[in-house]
């Protein structure tokens, strides 16, 4: 097969080096502008730059459409620190020239303050749990049991409530794994002492019970990785400025279907219990 | 009406597709003929229990895994289940394409504005609903094209709202908002409203639970609802101006239909509240002003009609005359209020409209009653989670809790019914009202209840089965806000040290 000139990539995430190691994977999904690879047991995405910085992610300058070429589940990836190789539809991308990203989140300090949460109660931001397909009364008890055991600090209930949201709700990525990944964010983001063991506990009992690409971003989670527009918007909510609010929002709401309003619904519910408990301890 | 007689679905293993398309794929399904439900989930535990309470869970769905795609339809016949399974399958398969072969059509989703009017060349308003932060943009593109606005997304900056408003005045166009909840324009709904019938009572309101109650006291008169303008909580603040109410005051005036104009905020800026009233005295038609605890002086000075509370402002508006409080409703009141222990003596409002809550307020304070009244509709109580009017839980859990509390004497609910919200809305508190009485009365006391549901018969969750469900658990049901407010007040009357 002749090949074509190699995709340079843009970004690579601090994340995926040990999976760059590995010399063969699969492909495991092909998307039109995205791939996921399949590479010891973990998810490998390669996704336009646009779509945003991934944990597991290499950002690549546009990418060809995967789908028209050709690719499909179960082809061969060969994988370097320097070049990922796609042989069945002859593709290269270049990783020699990609800026390295540490999707790591730590605590940041601040506090949201009720200005800046509003930013996510507007009626127009609606998450899966707004469909009909994610059950929304049993979904919202879910998220009310998780918010109601984040404020009592029970951690064995919090990880009995996500068990609920874990798999639930429409899209690839099912709205109740992008809650909680949401969610877990905003406790490493404010330093909350259960974000590690949530975190974990979270994706230890994911396995099996949603699929695979939705593991893999509660796998990182549990590693305190996250997609970087997730980060972003806690950034601003902690740190930042409205503007910076308002900019973060708008990013994160367009990612996937409903997977950024999703995530800014598990910020909003964790956030909102965490600073109304600073805020009761203040006063 | 189509009853959905079977059930079917696909699997497609290892099936993987972005959201977007999934959600696409869902909405088109949807629109099919003779497709009732229609779902595309990820067949994870969790989601194969969501299709099963929706009952669109058959032993091939239950089969699949969680990484399997799961197409599931509830339809009214073989052929139409069939035809929308092989339409998922074409468009997962990517061959859907724009260009549907065999004469079928698509359903059309416009992502722009511009698409939707491209499809829609005749229409007039658009509806925003984006968040606050993007709304500005959506309201400015729709009134450049000559499209009245109604805005029910908030946070739109106040400067924001200055500017969409002088536009809009300039080009002749309404913008109803922002946060904007009601709307009854030409009889459709918008946003929160009442199945009302059409009428001569034109409304105009910066209040949408406030609008939704003079519509339906307006429509249990017998009369009905001309137009019914939402103009936005701050219209009427110093800085707009109250552009939009003198526009709808304008256009009212202007519509034959219309026979009197209500108009219903919270008191005005001064400035702007002289500004409408100097506009009222210019217009023929018969005005009514219902300004939340405003001066009726100004009011009957420019020729127009005050009204203290909504109920006062529909019976103005319909010719009718206030009868007073039902004398079996004060009997069952007083009956209550003997049973209260000395420690109780006030009143609990938990509400679900902030402009009910408003005026419950106002009147339990007139009558002076120890109260406190809290609207789980405002902002604070609304962050990541449904407003009430839609998701009573939060409500629910305020209610139970009231029982807890020693001095509580009365709780006073409101039940708001009508489009967008919940589909039961008095019988999802049932439970919490039956909690608190039990609580209280587990240490001796007895917890009175009134409500009052904002309805009509004709809306879904039916007027009649909504009241009798709040009497079922022992609750007073009046027929307004207003007059669950005196009853409240009268419960607790005398009891004050």
């Amino acid at each position: 097969m002749v090949s074509s000139p190699p995709i340079p990539a843009a970004f690579v995430s601090d994340a995926v080096a040990p999976i760059l190691a590995v010399p063969h994977g699969a492909v495991h999904s092909v998307f039109p502008r995205a791939v996921n690879l399949a590479v010891d047991g973990r998810l490998l995405t390669l996704a336009d730059v646009r779509a945003g910085r991934l944990p597991n992610g290499v950002a690549l300058e546009d990418p060809p459409d995967f789908r028209a070429l050709g690719l499909r589940a179960g082809d061969r990836a060969d994988l370097s620190p320097r070049r990922i190789r796609l042989p069945s539809v002859g593709l290269a991308i270049d990783l020699s020239g990609a800026r390295r990203w540490d999707p790591r989140l730590s605590a940041l300090g601040g506090r949201a303050g009720p200005g800046r949460l509003r930013l996510f109660a507007s009626p127009g931001v609606v998450s899966g749990f707004g469909s009909r397909m994610a059950d929304p009364w049993r979904g919202w008890q879910a998220i009310d049991a998780l918010q109601g055991a984040l404020g009592a600090g029970d951690l064995a209930a919090m990880l009995g409530a996500a068990r609920a949201l874990i798999g639930r709700g429409p899209g690839l990525t099912p709205s109740g794994d992008d809650l909680l990944v949401g969610f877990s964010a905003a406790l490493r983001a404010t330093g909350h002492r259960l974000a590690r063991p949530f975190a974990r506990g979270v994706a230890e009992r994911a396995r099996g019970a949603t699929s695979d690409v939705a593991l893999a971003y509660l796998d990182h989670a549990a590693r305190g990785e996250y997609a970087e527009h997730v980060g972003a918007v806690l950034r601003a909510l902690l740190v930042g400025s409205e503007d910076d609010v308002a900019f973060a929002v708008r990013r994160a709401l367009a990612w996937g279907a409903t997977s950024g309003a999703d995530a800014l619904t598990g910020i909003a519910v964790a956030i909102g219990r965490v600073d109304g408990a600073r805020l009761e301890a203040a006063a | 009406m189509i009853v959905a007689n079977l059930v079917r679905s696909r699997v497609f293993a290892n099936s993987y597709r972005d959201s977007v398309e999934l959600m696409r794929i869902a909405a088109e399904l949807e629109g099919r003929g003779g497709i009732i439900r229609a779902g595309l989930v990820m067949a994870t535990p969790a989601n194969q229990g969501v299709l099963r309470e929706a009952g669109l869970l058959d032993a091939t769905a239950a089969a699949a895994g969680p990484n399997d795609l799961v197409v599931a339809v509830a339809a009214a016949d073989e052929d139409a289940a069939e035809g929308a399974i092989e339409r998922a399958a074409a468009l997962l398969q990517g061959a859907g394409g724009d260009a549907a072969g065999g004469g079928e059509s698509r359903a059309f989703v416009p992502t722009t504005l511009g698409e939707a009017v491209g499809a829609l060349p005749g229409a007039n308003v658009c509806l925003i609903s984006t968040p606050g932060t993007y709304a500005t943009a959506e309201a400015l593109k729709a009134l450049k094209r000559g499209l009245h606005v109604f805005l029910f997304s908030d946070n739109v900056p106040l400067e924001d709202e200055i500017e969409l408003k002088a536009l809009a005045a300039r080009k002749g166009l309404l913008l109803m908002g922002p946060d904007c909840g009601t709307a009854i324009l030409d009889g459709v709904p918008l946003g929160f409203a009442n199945a009302v019938r059409r009428g001569s009572v034109g409304l105009i309101g910066a209040s949408g639970t406030g609008m939704q109650q003079v519509s339906c006291l307006v429509d249990r008169a017998g009369a009905g609802i001309s137009q019914a303008i939402g103009v936005g909580g701050r219209d009427l603040d110093e800085r707009v101006g109250g552009v939009m109410m003198l526009a709808a005051l304008a256009r009212l005036e202007a519509d034959p239909a219309t026979k009197v104009i209500v108009l219903i905020s919270k008191p005005p800026a001064a400035s702007v509240g002289a500004r409408v009233l100097d506009a009222i005295r210019g217009i023929g038609t018969p005005v009514v002003v219902n300004f939340l605890g405003g001066d009726p002086v100004a009011v009957l000075a420019a020729g127009a009609t005050p009204a203290a509370t909504f109920e006062e402002a529909a019976l103005a508006a319909t010719g009718g005359r206030a009868a007073g409080l039902d004398p079996a409703l004060v009997e069952a009141a007083r009956a209550e209020g003997a049973r209260l222990a000395p420690t109780q003596d006030a009143v609990r409002g938990l509400f679900s409209g902030g402009s009910l809550a408003g005026e419950a307020k106002l009147l339990l304070k007139a009558a002076h009653a120890s109260c406190t009244v809290i609207d789980l509709g405002d902002d604070e109580y609304t962050v990541g989670r449904p407003h009430p009017m839609i998701d009573p839980r939060l409500r629910s859990e305020h209610i139970a809790a009231t029982g807890d509390d020693p001095a509580a004497a009365v709780l006073l609910l409101d039940v708001v019914l009508g489009t967008a919200s919940h589909p039961d809305p008095a019988g999802a508190l049932v439970p919490a009202i039956a909690e608190a009485r039990a609580r209280a009365s587990a240490t001796g006391r007895h917890l009175a209840v009134v409500a009052s549901v904002c309805g009509t018969a004709a809306d879904a969750q039916g007027l009649e089965r909504q009241e009798a469900e709040l009497r079922g658990v022992g609750a007073i049901v009046a027929p307004s806000n207003a007059q669950a407010a005196a009853l409240a007040a009268l419960i607790v009357e005398g009891r004050r040290a």
